[in-house]
Parts: structure tokens; C-alpha cells; sequence
């Protein structure tokens, strides 16, 4: 047993502390490492990845709330349209057969690869809110050396569409979609590229736990891995927020989505090969 | 004026309010489910690590998930400190990291009067029970 236990610590801890260096998070790197290294049927990999997810988010939202980078109101404007993805994602899920699954994962490391290669540092804040916001009071402002930087929010219906898109994938494929809600809210709602990161943070717990609640009703909850998979990827997920990478990012960014890019390839092959 | 100073200092309140408890509610409950799974982990690993194993094994071959553990039996267990029902505890508790969350800034924004949010926090905790219906039918 001690054998079993350490290689799934070993393994979850490695998924969320490269997830957490990239800003990917766990899940997207956890699922094809539990079905293609661990031989886990996708579904159980899912279920057990939602529930990591969700440890994660709690133990890293925490601080970027306290110091007033989360935008509160935003994320729980938002999580209706995320919750209910999740919960559609989530039932699809149990209809989906193992390979249409194992395929719209590739797909979705594809998109994670990409999105990461490219990088985004949007940083610049909107001056003012659009009508919606306002009547929301979703502006609010972001901490700098130089004092509390205030921002504007705008298209809350274009962020809350891309969110149940965000939520659909999050439920049907275990992953906390951090890359599609921060394109949410970076690219569709204006808000400062920091800001909308620890506010996506945030926002994924409630994601990843809406759908976890249908897995675990469902009984598609393994205990087995998940107690310790969840506790592997929380703790390398904190390890990983706390280094400061000073090696080459740029090298070391190219060699990750190229990585990211083969292991979606093996999943893509697999869903069409069966092997 | 008197409408727009109060509504600052309203917002202000809440504000402070959710920044100082929701990550005590987050790390107090995260860490609950983590002394849970921990200790499952453990009480397992000294008494009954072979059912583990053929749990693992049984895993790979593509068999059911889980054995489904009642509510009554859970509780039964988890005070008995037998290590499945801790485990199962645990990650009940973790599932109750965003719901507590959630709950709680519905709370806040009852008491702050903040009905549009209590409105959307509410329906973000419907939405979270009716994905146990989902499951159940599921």
C-alpha cells in the first residue's frame, strides 16, 4: 500500500506544482496522468480531479482575496453562469462515452497549451464601468506601490457566456477551465489581467465543486484515489505558488506546451485507437 | 448624498466583512477535510492496507467506483475512526469548502440588505443542490 500511496502523492504533487508554476492549475495535467501512467478509466480520473480542484482553488484563493485582488462581487455575478455549466458539463459527462471524453480532453490541452504559449499581461485598468456593471457596483480597485488602483467592469453577459462555456468543460472533463474564465474576464470584460487570474482562482472551487457534488452523488467518487491525489495536488500546488521561477520562462514555457501538445496527442490517439 | 455615503459605508462593511472571514472559511474547512483524509489514510494503512490495494487494482480494471457509504454509516464510521468512512468524511468536507463559501456570503448579503447579490448567492446554492439530484438520478 505504502508503494501505491507515495507514487500517487508523488505524481498529484508533481501535476499541481507544474500546474501552479504555469498557471494552468492541476487537473488539466492530473486526468491524462491517471489514464495514460496509472491505467484509471477517464471518469474516475474526472471525478477525482474535480475534488483536487477544488483543495487547490480553496488554498490558493485565500490570500489573493485577503489582499484585495479577487473581485468579489464579479466572481459571484459569474458563478451562477459557471454553476450551471458545471452541472450540465457533469451530466453530460455520465452519457459521454470514454472516448468522446478522452477527445474533447485533448482538445481542451490544446487550448490550455496555446493560451499558455501566448501569455497574456493585459495590465491596463478600464476608467469606468458599463450601465450593468454599475448597477452591479462590480468596479472596485486592485492594490499597487502607489495605492489602490480603481477599474471598470464591462459586457457582463459576453463574460457570463463564455463562463457556462468555462463551467460545461470544467464539469464534463474535471479540469477547473481557469484559461477560459480568465479570457472571460481579461478579454470579454476588461478587467486587469491579475485581477481577473485570483479571481478566476476563486471562482473555480464553486465550479469544481458543483460538478464534484454531481460525481459524488452519482458514486463516480473513488476514494481511493482521491484522498490522497487531493492532498498530493493541494500541497504541490501551494509548493509551486511559493517558487519564484528564475530559470529561462521563456525556454522553460515553450518546453512545457510542447509537452502539453504531445500529451494530447497521446490522448487523441487513444480515443481513436483505444490504445 | 446621505443615500450615497450610506450606500459606502454599506459596501464597505460587507466588503471587509467577506475579505476577513471567507478565507478563514476556506482554509478552516480545507484544513478539517485534510486532517479527515489524513487520518483515513492512516488508520487504513495500519489496519487494512491489502483492501487498499485490491481497491486500487480493482480501479484500473475499470470496476464501480465506490462502495456508496450512507450517511448513517459515514457518521457511524468516521466516530469509530474506521479509515473508508474517514476518508468518504473528508471528502464530503472538501466538497463543503465552496458551499460553506458560498452560504456564507449569502448570509452576509441578507444581513447587509444586498438583495440583487442575496438573490444571485441564492440561486448559486439552489443550483448547488440540485447537482445532488442530478447525481442521485444520474
Amino acid at each position: 500500500m505504502l508503494g501505491i500511496l507515495l507514487g500517487l502523492l508523488l505524481l498529484s504533487f508533481s501535476a499541481g506544482f507544474i500546474g501552479s508554476i504555469f498557471g494552468i492549475g492541476g487537473g488539466v495535467l492530473l486526468v491524462p496522468a491517471l489514464t495514460l501512467l496509472l491505467h484509471v478509466p477517464i471518469r474516475v480520473a474526472i471525478g477525482v480531479s474535480l475534488l483536487s480542484v477544488v483543495a487547490t482553488s480553496a488554498g490558493a484563493s485565500a490570500a489573493f482575496v485577503r489582499d484585495h485582488w479577487t473581485n468579489l462581487r464579479v466572481a459571484m455575478a459569474l458563478e451562477v453562469a459557471t454553476t450551471s455549466g458545471a452541472l450540465v458539463g457533469a451530466t453530460l459527462a455520465a452519457l459521454a462515452s470514454a472516448r468522446v471524453l478522452e477527445l474533447l480532453f485533448a482538445l481542451a490541452m490544446i487550448v490550455s497549451a496555446l493560451e499558455t504559449y501566448r501569455s497574456r499581461l493585459r495590465t491596463e485598468a478600464l476608467p469606468t464601468s458599463d450601465r450593468l456593471a454599475e448597477r452591479l457596483r462590480l468596479a472596485s480597485s486592485y492594490p499597487s506601490a502607489h495605492g489602490p488602483v480603481p477599474y471598470g467592469v464591462r459586457r457582463v453577459p459576453a463574460g457570463a457566456a463564455l463562463m457556462v462555456v468555462a463551467g460545461l468543460a470544467s464539469g464534463m472533463l474535471g479540469i477547473g477551465a481557469g484559461v477560459l474564465k480568465v479570457m472571460a474576464m481579461d478579454a470579454a470584460m476588461g478587467l486587469p489581467f491579475k485581477v481577473s487570474s485570483a479571481t478566476s482562482n476563486f471562482m473555480i472551487g464553486v465550479t469544481a465543486g458543483a460538478g464534484a457534488i454531481v460525481y459524488i452523488a452519482r458514486g463516480d467518487v473513488a476514494t481511493t484515489l482521491a484522498a490522497p491525489v487531493a492532498l498530493g495536488v493541494a500541497a504541490g500546488a501551494l509548493a509551486g505558488s511559493r517558487v519564484l521561477v528564475r530559470a529561462n520562462v521563456r525556454l522553460l514555457r515553450i518546453a512545457f506546451v510542447g509537452i502539453m501538445l504531445c500529451i494530447a496527442a497521446q490522448m487523441a490517439w487513444r480515443a481513436l485507437h483505444g490504445t | 448624498m446621505a443615500g450615497a455615503a450610506r450606500n459606502v459605508s454599506v459596501e464597505s462593511r460587507e466588503d471587509r466583512l467577506l475579505r476577513v472571514w471567507t478565507p478563514r472559511i476556506l482554509r478552516g474547512v480545507l484544513g478539517a477535510s485534510v486532517a479527515f483524509l489524513v487520518a483515513g489514510l492512516l488508520v487504513i494503512a495500519f489496519t487494512d492496507p491489502a483492501s487498499y490495494v485490491a481497491r486500487y487494482h480493482a480501479l484500473q480494471s475499470g470496476y464501480g467506483a465506490v462502495r456508496e457509504v450512507g450517511l448513517s454509516e459515514l457518521v457511524h464510521g468516521a466516530a469509530h475512526g474506521e479509515g473508508t468512512a474517514l476518508l468518504v468524511a473528508g471528502l464530503l468536507l472538501l466538497t463543503l469548502v465552496p458551499i460553506g463559501r458560498v452560504a456564507f456570503t449569502f448570509v452576509v448579503f441578507v444581513v447587509e440588505r444586498d438583495w440583487v447579490f442575496a438573490g444571485i448567492t441564492g440561486l448559486v446554492l439552489t443550483l448547488l443542490g440540485v447537482g445532488v439530484l442530478l447525481g442521485r438520478m444520474g
